[in-house]
Order: structure tokens, then sequence, then C-alpha cells
């Protein structure tokens, strides 16, 4: 079996031989062992196993010259909840020299570490929405204070505080829905990034997430608006004829 | 006055507790009629046709429009009285900028009732400018500007129209066309309430009132 990478780079298939080189020892000292072999299957599996080689037990120890030696066995146990931790225990009590591990104790420090990315990603989303709410803030504010006279306008034409408030809030929701489709972009380029550069693999699009975004951001324009949608709502028409 | 349209009773206005813009003014104004309000800087005439229009309240004093004690509604009410009854000519047109003629005259029609793109070409056509419907103000005259602001204030059809130095912008060509179409307003039976400092221009309606430091200083009908 080979990685998808390694078939790629050797233009490898399935069916095909090539042969492979093991080398060991120092520079004036050292042992060279070949063996050919035929490719079984491809495998993909988005981590570092796309640039591996994968062979059975014999030629493995064979090409290092390493007869009846393994570095790493693997044990599954087939049940439910099983005392995995008393299992290994007992496998380093009767074999000597072996040094047991559950896999569920590396998995757990992995999920741990996992677990606090996640947590700095939840407040970095936080702390991202919290300045966009400013900025949308912000924005808007400066919106009404530039159109005080129009409001005023509308507001000595008939306009009732409703209207006023529906045409900002309308503008806000825009702003939102634009806001979350950039962002999901832009977060998706992000994404890939920070995948391949931390995680070296590629991270899948997930449409579903699209919705998500749209209504946070669009609720988050919202509720930043209510403030310089109340300062629109206070403008009072008599502006209009003073010439503020 | 049986044929009265505006009767205002003893109205004040003070802004920050002292200065007083209006001072104890009562006047009643007739259907049908165009009454100039004249008067120096500073003489309470925007403050009076202000309070006329729903757009400010007197700090004491009563005002009434077709017999309804305007003074007494709240701002909803106001703002619904305000669009039936009343149209506004500014002397800087207020349109918004980034809409069309035509979409100026139906934002007044929008925030009134239902837009209608029918009436609202014909209200243009009427001051003339049927040919700029599609222009945005910065590619009209202040003349054409000053037009489209009274086919907005006519489009709703309100009895009294208010306007403040309508020609104040304008040249002297431009501000005829604006004088005329007033005059033309009038006859159709608007109620014509127009502030200027312009004398000439005071005389052309029946009535000149004269403000002076928030008080009336004449009041008199002009010979036409």
């Amino acid at each position: 079996m080979i990685g998808t990478n390694v078939a790629k780079k050797l233009v490898l298939s399935v069916g095909d031989t090539f042969t492979i080189k093991y080398k060991e020892g120092s520079n004036s000292n050292f042992n060279e062992t070949y063996q050919n072999l035929t490719v079984v299957g491809i495998l993909e599996t988005g981590g570092n196993e796309d640039d591996q080689v994968f062979v059975n037990l014999q030629v493995a120890q064979k090409l290092t010259s390493r007869k009846n030696k393994v570095h790493t066995v693997q044990v599954s146990a087939l049940c439910n909840a099983c005392p995995v931790d008393t299992f290994a225990e007992e496998i380093e009590g009767n074999i000597t020299g072996v040094d047991a591990k559950s896999v569920k104790q590396l998995v757990s420090a992995e999920m741990n570490i996992l677990g606090k990315i996640e947590n700095m990603m939840l407040l970095v989303t936080v702390v991202a929405l919290i300045a966009s709410a400013l900025g949308v803030m912000t924005t808007m504010t400066s919106s009404v204070l530039e159109r005080k006279k129009e409001i005023g306008l509308m507001k000595s034409i008939g306009a009732e505080n409703k209207k006023i408030m529906s045409l900002f809030f309308s503008e806000a929701f825009i702003i939102g829905i634009l806001g979350g489709i950039v962002g999901y972009i832009v977060g998706f380029i992000l994404s890939q990034f920070i995948g391949m550069s931390v995680f070296s693999t590629s991270i899948a699009p997930r449409i579903e997430v699209i919705p998500i975004v749209l209504v946070i951001s669009v609720l988050v324009a919202l509720i930043a608006s209510v403030i310089p949608v109340r300062k629109a709502v206070r403008v009072e028409p008599v502006i209009v004829l003073r010439g503020e | 006055m049986n044929n009265e349209v505006i009767k205002i009773q003893g109205i004040t206005k003070q802004y920050n507790g002292n200065t007083c813009a209006l001072n104890n003014v009562s006047l009643s104004i007739e259907r049908g009629g165009w009454t100039s309000i004249t008067g120096p800087s500073g003489s309470g005439k925007t403050t009076l046709l202000n309070i006329i229009g729903c757009l400010d309240s007197p700090t004491s004093g009563n005002v009434f429009i077709d017999k309804i004690k305007v003074t007494s509604l709240n701002q909803k009410e106001l703002t619904r009285f305000r669009r039936e009854h009343i149209g506004l000519i500014f002397q800087q047109y207020h349109l918004i900028p980034y809409l069309t003629a035509l979409e100026n005259v139906m934002i007044s029609q929008y925030y009134h009732s239902m837009v209608n793109e029918n009436d609202a070409i014909e209200v243009l056509k009427k001051v003339g400018l049927a040919h700029r419907l599609d222009h945005v103000p910065a590619h009209l005259s202040g003349g054409e500007q000053q037009r489209v602001c009274i086919a907005r204030a006519l489009i709703n059809e309100p009895e009294i129209l208010l306007a403040d130095e309508p020609t104040g912008n304008l040249d002297q060509k431009n501000g005829e066309v604006v004088l005329n179409l007033i005059k033309k307003l009038n006859k159709e039976g608007h109620t014509i309430i127009l502030v200027t400092h312009n004398l000439d221009i005071s005389k052309l309606g029946d009535r000149s009132i004269n403000l002076i430091d928030g008080k009336i200083d004449f009041d008199r009908i002009n010979r036409r």
C-alpha cells in the first residue's frame, strides 16, 4: 500500500512494481538492502499516511535486517467499555521490555489540546463578533449623523418613526448579509491556510454553515443598529426649516 | 372670519427658557388666501411657519387648523396631520440627492399612502418638468429643483402650502417661474402662506403680515 502523494510523485498505480532501497549506518560503514514491491492499493487519509509506504511485517524485517523484531504492536480489544488500561498493564507485566500505552490515553491527550484550540477559536470568534458589532454601530451612527437633514425632511413630509426605523434596519440587514457572505469566503480561505500549515490537511467546505453565518451576522448587524436607529428616530423634523 | 382655515391664539415660543422667538401672536388665516409673512432676520417668521406646519410646537397658546387643535396632538398625530393637510416648499429645496425627480415626488406618496407613478408624472408635468423625470437633483438647475420641491409638496393634494423663501436661492427668471406657479396653485384653491424678505414678493399675496421681535408689526390687505 502506498500513500497518494507517493503514488503521484513516483507515478505509480495499482499493479505497478517498484524497487525500495533501505540504507542504515554511518557514511563509511553502512548497509544497503533492496526489495521489489508491487502496489496493491493507494491510500488517502489527508494526513501523514499520504506520504508513506506500507509493507507487511516480513518485508519490513527483511529490509531493516531485524528478523523477528517489532517496534510497535497495536492490540485491538473487540468489546464495549473495555478496561483498556488494565490490558496495557497486563501486557507490560507479561512481556519484559515492552512499553504498553492505551490509544485512549493518546486520544485523550490529543482531545485535550483540540479542546483548548476550540476554546481559543471560540474566544477569537466572540472578539471578532464584538469588533464587527462596534464597526456596524460606528458606520450606522455616522450614516445617521450625515443624513440628519434627510431624516428631518422625511419626517417633515410625513414619514412616521416606524418607516425611518425600517429604512435603517433594512440597511443594517443588507450590511449583515454582505458581511456574512464576505466573512464566510474569507473565513474559508483562512481555515484552508491554518489547516495546511498547522494540521497538514485541507478542510472541506461545509455548506450547512452558510445559513448559520448569515443569521449570526444579520443578528449582530441589527443589534448593533439599535442605538443609531434610536438616534435617527429622535431627529426633529423642524431642523429642515431651521437650516441647521 | 367664517372661512378661516388657521386660527392662532396667543402663541409664544421660547428657546432655552429665555430667547423669545414669538411673543403672544394671534391671527386668523382665510381658506384659499395668500398670506405673506415678512420681517427681518430673527423676527420669528420661520418659527411661525414651523408652528403652522406642525413641525414645532409653541411654548404656550393654541393653534387650530381646520378646527382641529393641533397644539394638543402628539408627535405621531402631528406627523399624520402634516402629511394630510400641509405641503412644504423649502428655500434649500431639500431633495434627496440619490433619488431622481420622479422618485423625490413618489417618496412623499410612499409616506402618505400608496405610490402611483402616473400621478407623480402628472404633477411633474404640471410644474413643467415632464422632460426631467429621471434626472437626479445634481443635474437640475436651482429653478428645476424648486419645482420638484413644489411637485413633492403638491402630490398628496394638501390644502395648505407653506413656502419658506421659495425664491431665495433663485435668479430673477427662475424666481418668476416659481412665483407664477405659486400664483396658479393659489388660484386653484390652495391656501398659501409664504415667508419672504422681499416686500415686492409679499405684495403678490392678498395679505401681508410683518413681524418684528416676535410680534406682529403690521397686518394689512394688499391691493392686487
